[in-house]
């Protein structure tokens, strides 16, 4: 089902579909339908949010700082609790989220999440950009990289996540998690998966198979029927079924 | 140089109608019993001689072989003979449930003591009857689950895998390779670029003498070379793996009677189906490769004929010159052959480990 403009409290918002709320944070490209979202949106409320400091709303310091915003807008759009996913920068906004109010958030799902990141990690070349988001980059339709003011914005944010202080607070994350990598992710190693596994004590991890950093866009069929089952199911989607 | 022994494991067949897929009433209690009986007469014979390497393969439904689970002959191989190394060579993936395939070669891996080699293949067509795989499905079945494979060797955390053909949700595969990462992998090649690929990803490559030809075989090798050259390694001739078939008799007149009599070295007799039946199977094959023929580099050599034939000193002349020509230092070689007999094959064995193994040693 597509999605329509909307707004969720004071953001701006792409909305479609019926079912329970599942809450999208993008990426640094900005606010866009990738098609595993609306392949979600036959199940699900599909709420993908504008983030702070895209568009011409004020940036947020920290990544506290922009969860309170997407918490806020949330609460004032009646939203109490929901399913809260993200991808890549959106990702670490979600996790933020998550850890500053649990009781909202009703399961986590991490797509390609941009918070854990190796030692001394520095961004693809920008020839190596588009291989790095897309398994297929050439492929038509595709959104657009990051604009580079909002590229600046989302750079000096994740260069101030302090990562130990981070690590630190993973472990007491109550929440169902799922993280999800693509297998030629090459923006940041899905070997990374493991971190948050071993971290997040309710965190499953998952490989999608031929998909790159934008796993949405390069599988969208394999990212909704997991995201979807984790969404319903918890940790329970990994009890084989016979639906 | 390593010299390995593979062994398909024949049926004892004397005298039963040939055709793929053999008929379950051809199978007899006492053949079988033969047929182990004949396998392992050949590898003691091998690793009384110090061969380096006992090598299996995975074939089904045919008398040409009694391992369609590679492993479990891997297992007995390790039990049986300790301290040699065991090349599975190997799982048919598309066959396969890829997370099976990573815990038994880990199993064998600890039961060699980390004496474990290790091949992938995708199958020849017939194969894909076995368990109804989609034959057009298989080479990307193959890609995927290899890749799986390796990260369930090296996922230092339990994960699920959302693929295009395979789906888990928990990984935790118990127990991992004594070698670690995993064994070394051998990979077929057809081609030097699938040799370059092999070299960048750090595997062996595993030429089928009888399937690619060896000038090409060369080439293969020399792609192989600059692959790992380039990622600033040196390259082992050790790591070349030569599959090759060998036919060694007490001159080279009788040798190439044999040849010529036996057709041997004719392996399209292991999955030729039986005569009566050969309209049905054309259909069949039609289906399994689309209409085309079916795919492979270039075909056997014609008419087909061992790789290697002939006296002693004719074998050993042939096998330097291919060492030479070719660039293998990894000799997995098979002695046995549908449309031989059992002592003469022996005999072959008998014959290259007295008067062609001690030339080839001494030429090291």
């Amino acid at each position: 089902m597509r999605l329509g403009e909307a707004h969720v409290g004071g953001l701006r918002a792409l909305r479609g579909g019926d079912g329970p709320p599942l809450v999208h944070l993008h990426g640094a490209a900005g606010l866009h339908a990738d098609p595993a979202l609306e392949l979600l949106a036959d199940d699900f409320d599909v709420l993908a949010l504008e983030l702070p400091g895209f568009g011409r709303s004020p940036a947020p310091r920290t990544f506290d700082e922009a969860a309170v915003v997407v918490l806020d807008a949330l609460a004032e759009a009646g939203i109490e609790t929901c399913a809260l996913a993200g991808t890549s920068f959106g990702a670490v906004v979600a996790l933020h989220a998550a850890l500053a109010a649990p009781e909202r958030v009703e399961a986590l799902v991490l797509l390609a999440p941009a918070a854990l990141r190796p030692a001394g990690w520095r961004p693809p070349a920008p020839e190596e950009l588009p291989r790095a988001l897309f398994v297929r980059p050439d492929r038509e339709g595709l959104p657009a990289p990051a604009r580079p003011e909002d590229g600046a914005f989302v750079a000096a944010l994740l260069d101030g996540l302090d990562q130990e202080a981070l690590r630190a607070r993973l472990p007491a994350l109550p929440t169902p998690t799922l993280v999800a990598f693509g297998t030629e992710d090459g923006l940041f190693p899905p070997e990374l998966g493991s971190d948050y596994r071993a971290l997040i004590p309710g965190c499953s991890f998952v490989l999608v198979w031929d998909a790159a950093h934008e796993l949405g866009w390069d599988r969208p069929d394999a990212v909704a029927a997991l995201v979807g089952d984790f969404v319903l199911r918890h940790e329970a989607f990994a009890v084989g079924t016979t639906g | 140089m390593k010299i390995g022994l593979w062994n398909p494991v024949e049926y004892a067949a004397e005298g039963l109608p040939r055709g793929w897929p053999a008929a379950p009433r051809h199978w007899s209690p006492e053949r079988g019993a033969e047929s182990l009986r004949r396998a392992f007469e050949l590898y003691d014979l091998a690793v009384a001689a110090g061969f380096d390497v006992l090598s299996v393969a995975e074939h089904h439904y045919g008398f040409g072989s009694l391992t369609p689970s590679p492993s479990l002959f891997a297992a007995a191989l390790a039990q049986r003979y300790p301290g040699t190394t065991i090349g599975v060579l190997g799982p048919i993936l598309p066959l396969a449930n890829p997370i099976r395939v990573a815990e038994e070669i880990a199993m064998v891996d600890l039961l060699t003591g980390g004496r474990t080699v290790v091949g992938f293949f995708r199958g020849i067509p017939n194969e894909h009857l076995v368990y109804g795989t989609p034959p057009e499905a298989t080479s990307e079945m193959f890609r995927e689950a290899f890749a799986l494979v390796l990260r369930a060797w090296t996922e230092p955390e339990t994960f699920g895998w959302e693929g295009r053909h395979y789906r888990y949700r928990t990984i935790s595969p118990w127990p991992r390779p004594l070698q670690q990462p995993h064994p070394p992998i051998v990979s077929g090649v057809t081609s030097p670029e699938a040799a370059a690929w092999v070299a960048a990803s750090g595997y062996w490559p595993g030429i089928f003498g009888a399937v690619v030809p060896p000038d090409r075989a060369a080439a293969c090798v020399e792609a192989w070379r600059d692959g790992v050259e380039a990622r600033g390694a040196t390259p082992d001739d050790e790591h070349v793996v030569y599959r090759a078939r060998i036919y060694v008799a007490p001159s080279d007149e009788e040798a190439e009677r044999d040849v010529a009599e036996r057709r041997l070295g004719d392996s399209r007799s292991v999955v030729a189906p039986a005569p009566e039946r050969a309209a049905s199977a054309a259909r069949v094959l039609a289906a399994l490769t689309g209409g085309g023929p079916p795919r492979g580099a270039g075909g056997p050599p014609s008419p087909p004929r061992p790789e290697f034939a002939g006296g002693p000193e004719s074998v050993a002349e042939q096998l330097r010159a291919s060492r030479a020509a070719i660039g293998w230092g990894f000799l997995d070689a098979v002695f046995t052959d549908p449309n031989l007999p059992h002592e003469r094959a022996l005999r072959s064995l008998g014959l290259f480990v007295d008067r062609v193994l001690p030339t080839l040693r001494n030429g090291r």
